[in-house]
């Protein structure tokens, strides 16, 4: 049966399949989810709840998912260029990210190091939502300036 | 690559919308095809070739770099 999956899915992509996405009209219900998670961080931090640390972890995770939700919907007009455009900008999102998660500890490090603060701590933000939002946040950017440069 | 799909659409009288709608992609596809920023894939380029009655040679060749 895992042999028969992997056997479609291979002559999926050998035809040329196109990633899985999302309808075009659900672009707008993740920007709306992104933006009231904004809303609703930025109102966490004003109020000064005495659960805020939990809404700020709710928050954080609904900015991530409408984050996701408008990276996997289709495009307007989804053709051919459009999906070679992505499978780009994918791929330089997840360069930078990952150069990004790695290196960040390290620029931590030397300006610690430069600013004379010793002794010399490891630090690094390896929470889900620093990860996911760079990726995301990377795929975005980098779509959107393909879109209009190529 | 090098390409005459602007030629060919002005010999066939056709916008680029036209030429868009007929082979299924975008019109943002089709200028980028003609400003030389997007290679387009063979089943593009055959579709081309087809709707302009003419081998995909006569509209697509390769730069002397290539």
């Amino acid at each position: 049966m895992r042999s028969n999956f992997l056997k479609n899915f291979c002559e999926f992509e050998k035809k040329g399949g196109t990633f899985p996405l999302i309808s075009y009209q659900l672009k707008w219900i993740g920007w709306a989810i992104a933006i009231s998670a904004v809303a609703a961080l930025i109102s966490v931090k004003i109020l000064d709840s005495s659960q805020a640390a939990f809404y700020k972890q709710l928050f954080m995770h609904a900015l991530l998912i409408g984050l996701f939700m408008i990276v996997i919907t289709k495009d307007k007009d989804e053709d051919e260029r459009i999906n070679e455009l992505r499978y780009r900008a994918f791929s330089f999102a997840f360069v930078l990210g990952t150069a990004m998660v790695l290196l960040m500890p390290l620029a931590a490090m030397v300006l610690d190091a430069l600013a004379g603060r010793l002794p010399l701590e490891w630090e690094q933000d390896q929470s889900i939502f620093f990860i996911m939002s760079s990726f995301l946040f990377y795929y975005l950017m980098y779509f959107q300036i393909f879109k209009r440069q190529l | 690559m090098k390409n005459t799909v602007n030629v060919q659409r002005a010999i066939h009288k056709m916008t680029q919308a036209d030429l868009s709608e007929a082979i299924g992609v975008s019109r943002q596809t089709i200028n980028s095809i003609e400003k030389n920023r997007y290679v387009p894939s063979t089943l593009l380029a055959l579709k081309i070739a087809r709707l302009f009655k003419v081998a995909v040679e006569d509209i697509f060749e390769l730069d002397e770099k290539e």
